[in-house]
């Protein structure tokens, strides 16, 4: 399946390998701020920060596609999603690339092993796994649900 | 029903408005309050109108009907100039609740059956009065007005109408012209008119022949409901076709029109002044101005205290942004009458069916509150009013005979009183005798008798807020099920507010419900557990307690599986805050077995614990730390978050990070406490006055955070000061009272509680039995207060404290005077070093005589002679008068300030040499600079007498070492 339309993306990296999000989604990238951590919710949720105001939720994308927890350096970002998609919230990226738009013959959307993942896009010399981010949030209400209250 | 669920709300929240003037004004109507019924009926027809107006927009067929039905009804008392007779009231006022139930649930609202009340509305029309024929339809082009059929007109307005009247018939038949017109512009919109009018002149009056007016109008009203609205003789209706245009419009075209530009919707008579704004706009707000409270503190941080220019630009800043953060805070507030407006209601009702006379008074209705807060307060409000109704106020023949007026009265009132709100329901009815609620307590088995024993008139009183106490002699329908006065409790203790109950037997009982402003902003103890901070709610908190390595070793008892400590003698289960968070599940008998394991051998080290309560019930919540006390905004916690009970909502701390507000409820849940291993049930507060030992304290207040309490014995007196009459001394503050020097303490000083703004003027608490004169400083002294004799030693703030303990269900500090005297007291004084002789003329230029004095003592104390000058002129003439080593000059001074003065000297024939010193309280790179262009030698700071006088003597030794004279 391919899409029709091109599509832009937020790119950043995770690891060796390179990601995106629909970049209608995302509100804005921002350094981190201090972190306070919230007990008792599941390791990916590294806690909250304070955005100008904002109490937004910090997200470990890395612990929702199998890898070794976030550790925070000086490239590190957190990509802050917009209020279409819940309360305000975020997740920690190694680093950010560039926005690149794709025609609708280079994205395509296949079935990926980590279900987060929803398609390939192509770019001259790198693969970027499409990301879908609205699954986010209620991977996280399903891991706090897997508790028994 | 698929309209914009946000127009759907507008709408129920406007009908709401409009329900609630019309309840009001059908009571006025009954007790003929004044002799406005006309106006009033008008304004309930008119409410009733816009009601049913908005439900035929949005396709509430039950809610148009009724509205329609109650309508048709208030539209025949138009008709007469008596006012309504009592079924008439009832079946409106019934026909309103209906409504207002209906739209609670506006989504089902057709599915009701509303029939009953349809034919009870009905039944108080005339008789005979035939539903009219309904209008015969024309072409549009057809009716002589039909240019204008393609004009604009609200989306709405499905129906087009052709309208021929003669005036002329219609004011013979009661209808004057202007009331036709009215009534057009009430149910439609006029598009297009004619008048026809004769020859003859219309300032004698109407003529006696046809004055025809035709008109062309548009409405979402149904013909057969325009025919009925238009029910007069000489009007003729048709229903126009328009042509042009297809009759119903699409549903989505309707539902992008808010129906608050439907013109047959009357605007309220506060439209102009008043706004809609969603909440969450509110709360952004709020948001952005606590951000903005962080940013001011940090600018105040960063702007160095002395620096004239920036002072005031970091004043204004403080000063606006506290203002606007209030300004923000109050767009959440409402006026208690809207919450009072429904017990006229109520009173009626009950009086009635209890077959007694009540009057009610209600007293400052524009007092306002938080709207979370009111809303709360509506049922234990209504439960206290019922309970007047029903025991308070005796019938009227038991009333007749103790000599009370038949009619009892019971009066509403809200104050705002030391930024809480007061609430009182007072009756003046047969009151609560203290002996009854003794017996009854003793017969429910409530509390022994040897408890009972102790209790004080108030006291037992309280008791009737226990769960499973009624004192009604009867069961009734209106109160004394047994339920009831704890959920009054229950429902004040979750907003953090307090009742006090005060009866008189025969004359009557008050209650008095205190509560907070707002529940946005709340009073909370942060502490800390592993490593990070939380927010405790001191709503939740009775008091702290900090045990030393032996004690807790001694104190600490294990029950079961959970750990309890001995506290005044019961025993109170423990919680380890750390402990609950660390575990994702609730405890288990697993999980309990471990964390007691853990702590059998506790380490060395202070034990600090918070007394909690869960409703009636209190816990110890051990934490790691106790920080300070500090007024914090709540923000709910992120939507994700919410199955994590153990948390109420977030925060963001004084230093922009956020911290998480505990939920005691879900902390004691998450850990399974069970206190049904304790052999006494409920704990008493310590407030609670029991057998021991009590003292009076006066309560006052310094910074935002904290209250403080200091025992009435050790007070000598309380001073009104003025703030601008402080001086300063180094480190040091005072003020001159009855010509002595008293040092003022500033809590903030010694404690670490929170600072305070000055004002204009604030209070200085005078202790006895203080070696030097020196006062405790506040910005609001309260109240004096009953408390327990025996204070928890203290752990907030440190030392300086004599302890903490929970007063009117606030933390309170007690300070330790003593103490604080003994850290203000400046360190004894170094041996200084000695002028040399021959070197000790000084001249001293100060226009205050505080410093003038204060340095002339160091100068002299120090073995200079000093010669002093109020101003920079005075001290030149002191110099052409005489010869002088050294001078010392303030800045700003009038006549001539320092920096004329200084250049004034150094210009002198002499003067180029002669060691100056400024002495200023000015302190900005800025000041340092020009006081070296102006020629100053040295500058200092008022005054750290050491360093100052070292630098007199320094000055002086140069001097000598170059030679001169």
């Amino acid at each position: 399946m391919t899409r029709r339309n091109p599509a832009a993306f937020c790119t950043f990296r995770l690891g060796d390998s390179l990601f995106g999000i629909d970049l209608p989604l995302v509100k804005e990238v921002s350094t981190v701020p201090p972190m306070t951590p919230v007990p008792q919710a599941p390791a990916a949720v590294r806690g909250y920060v304070n955005l100008r105001g904002l109490v937004t939720l910090v997200l470990d994308l890395r612990q929702f596609l199998g890898m070794e927890p976030a550790v925070p350096g000086p490239d590190t970002r957190l990509v802050l999603f917009k209020s279409t998609l819940g309360d305000p919230f975020g997740v920690l990226v190694d680093a950010v690339g560039d926005v690149v738009t794709l025609a609708g013959d280079r994205v395509e959307e296949r079935p990926h092993e980590n279900e987060l993942v929803t398609g390939v896009g192509k770019l001259a010399d790198d693969l970027l796994l499409i990301l879908d981010a609205r699954k986010l949030l209620p991977r996280v209400a399903g891991a706090i649900a897997e508790v028994p209250r | 029903m698929a309209a914009d669920r946000s127009l759907i709300f507008e709408f129920v929240s406007e009908a709401k408005e409009h329900l609630a003037n019309v309840a009001d004004d059908l009571l006025a109507l009954e007790q003929r309050r004044d002799d406005s019924v006309r106006y009033r009926v008008d304004r309930l027809f008119r409410a009733v109108h816009s009601v049913k107006g908005g439900a035929g927009f949005f396709g509430c067929r039950t809610v148009e009907e009724l509205a329609h039905a109650m309508e048709t009804v208030l539209d025949q008392l138009r008709e007469q100039p008596e006012p309504p007779a009592g079924p008439v009231i009832d079946a409106l006022l019934a026909g309103n609740d209906r409504i207002l139930a209906l739209l609670d649930d506006v989504e089902r609202s057709h599915q009701a059956d509303v029939g009953d009340l349809l034919a009870r509305l009905r039944s108080l029309l005339p008789a005979g009065a035939p539903a009219p024929p309904p209008p015969p339809v024309l072409p549009a082009r057809d009716f002589p007005l039909s240019a204008p059929v393609l004009a604009p007109r609200p989306p709405q307005h499905v129906y087009l109408y052709g309208l021929s009247a003669d005036l002329a018939e219609c004011d013979r038949g009661g209808w004057r012209p202007l009331r036709l017109l009215q009534r057009l512009q009430e149910i439609g919109a006029i598009l297009d008119a004619r008048l026809d009018l004769p020859d003859a002149r219309l300032d004698a009056g109407l003529p006696a022949g046809p004055l025809r007016y035709q008109a062309l109008f548009s409405s979402g009203l149904a013909p057969d409901r325009v025919t009925q609205a238009l029910g007069v003789a000489g009007v003729h209706l048709v229903l126009l076709e328009p042509v042009e245009r297809p009759a119903p419009p699409p549903p989505a075209v309707r539902q992008v029109t808010p129906p608050a530009e439907e013109p047959t919707l009357p605007a309220p008579a506060d439209r102009g002044n008043t706004l809609r704004i969603p909440v969450q706009l509110v709360d952004r707000l709020m948001t952005l101005a606590g951000e903005l409270v962080l940013v001011r503190n940090q600018a105040l941080r960063a702007i160095d205290p002395a620096d004239a220019a920036l002072r005031p630009v970091g004043q204004r800043l403080d000063t606006v942004t506290g203002e606007l953060q209030e300004a923000v805070l109050r767009t959440r507030m409402q006026p208690v009458g809207n919450l009072f407006g429904k017990f006229p209601r109520l009173v009626r009702d009950l009086a009635r069916q209890l077959g007694k006379e009540i009057e009610l008074e209600v007293a400052g209705t524009e007092v306002e509150l938080d709207k979370t807060i009111l809303e709360a307060l509506s049922d234990p409000l209504t439960h206290l009013v019922r309970n007047g109704c029903d025991h308070g106020i005796e019938p009227a023949d038991v009333r007749l005979r103790s000599g009370k007026p038949p009619q009892g009265l019971i009066r509403l009132s809200a104050r705002h009183l030391a930024g809480q709100i007061y609430l009182e329901v007072r009756d003046d009815g047969r009151g609560i005798d203290p002996q009854v609620v003794k017996q009854k307590a003793a017969e429910r088995g409530l509390r022994t008798a040897a408890d009972l024993a102790r209790l004080g008139d108030r006291d037992l009183l309280g008791l009737i807020l226990l769960p499973g106490f009624s004192t009604a002699a009867a069961v009734t329908d209106v109160s004394g099920r047994g339920v009831g006065m704890d959920v009054v409790k229950t429902n004040l203790d979750r907003l953090g507010g307090v009742l006090d109950i005060d009866s008189a037997p025969g004359r009557g009982t008050t209650f008095t419900l205190r509560l907070p402003l707002t529940l946005a902003i709340i009073p909370c103890l942060v502490v800390g557990a592993g490593g990070e901070r939380y927010a405790l709610p001191q709503k939740d908190l009775e008091e702290l307690v900090c045990l030393q390595p032996g004690q807790a070793r001694a104190r600490v008892e294990h029950a079961y599986d959970q750990e309890v400590i001995r506290l005044r003698d019961r025993l109170l289960p423990l919680v380890r805050l750390g402990e609950v968070l660390r575990w994702r599940a609730p405890f288990t008998a697993e999980t309990r077995a471990k964390v007691l394991g853990k702590y059998r051998n506790p380490a060395e080290g202070l034990l600090f614990f918070g007394v909690v309560k869960v409703g009636d019930r209190r816990f110890g919540l051990v934490v790691d730390e106790i920080f300070t006390t500090e007024e914090i905004v709540v923000k709910p916690m992120h939507g994700v978050l919410q199955p994590l009970a153990c948390f109420a909502g977030a925060t963001i701390m004084g230093d922009g990070r956020v911290s998480l507000i505990l939920s005691i409820e879900g902390v004691a849940r998450h850990a399974g406490v069970r206190f049904d291993v304790m052999p006494e049930q409920a704990l008493p507060a310590p407030n609670e006055v029991r057998g021991g030992e009590t003292q009076e304290v006066l309560l006052f207040r310094y910074g935002p955070s904290e209250q403080f309490a200091l025992p009435l014995a050790m007070v000598r007196r309380v001073e009104l000061v003025r703030m601008d009459r402080v001086e300063r001394v180094g480190e040091e503050e005072f003020l001159t009272l009855d010509g002595v020097p008293t040092a003022v303490l500033r809590p903030d000083r010694f404690l670490s509680v929170s600072a305070c703004e000055d004002r204009e003027q604030m209070f200085l608490i005078l202790p006895k039995g203080v070696r030097r004169p020196l006062g405790l400083l506040a910005s609001a002294v309260l109240d004096t207060e009953t408390v327990p004799l025996d204070v928890d030693p203290g752990v907030v703030g440190g030392d300086g404290l004599v302890g903490s303990g929970v007063v009117r269900g606030q933390l309170t500090l007690f300070p330790d005077v003593y103490r604080l005297a003994d850290l203000a007291q400046p360190p004894p004084r170094p041996r200084l070093p000695a002028p040399a002789e021959g070197m000790r003329r000084v001249l001293l230029v100060e226009d205050t005589q505080f410093f003038r004095e204060l340095v002339r003592g160091y100068l002299e104390e120090a073995g200079y002679e000093v010669e002093t000058a109020v101003h920079g002129a005075d001290g030149l003439a002191r110099l052409d008068a005489g010869a002088f080593d050294a001078v010392v000059s303030d800045i700003e001074m009038p006549e001539m300030d320092g920096w004329a003065f200084a250049r004034a000297v150094r210009q002198r024939p002499g003067g180029e040499r002669l060691p100056l010193v400024a002495l200023t309280t000015l302190n900005s790179e800025r000041d340092r600079e020009k006081a070296r262009a102006c020629g100053f030698d040295r500058y200092e700071v008022k005054v750290d007498r050491e360093r100052f006088l070292g630098t007199v003597a320094e000055l002086l030794r140069l001097h000598e070492a170059r030679g001169e004279p």
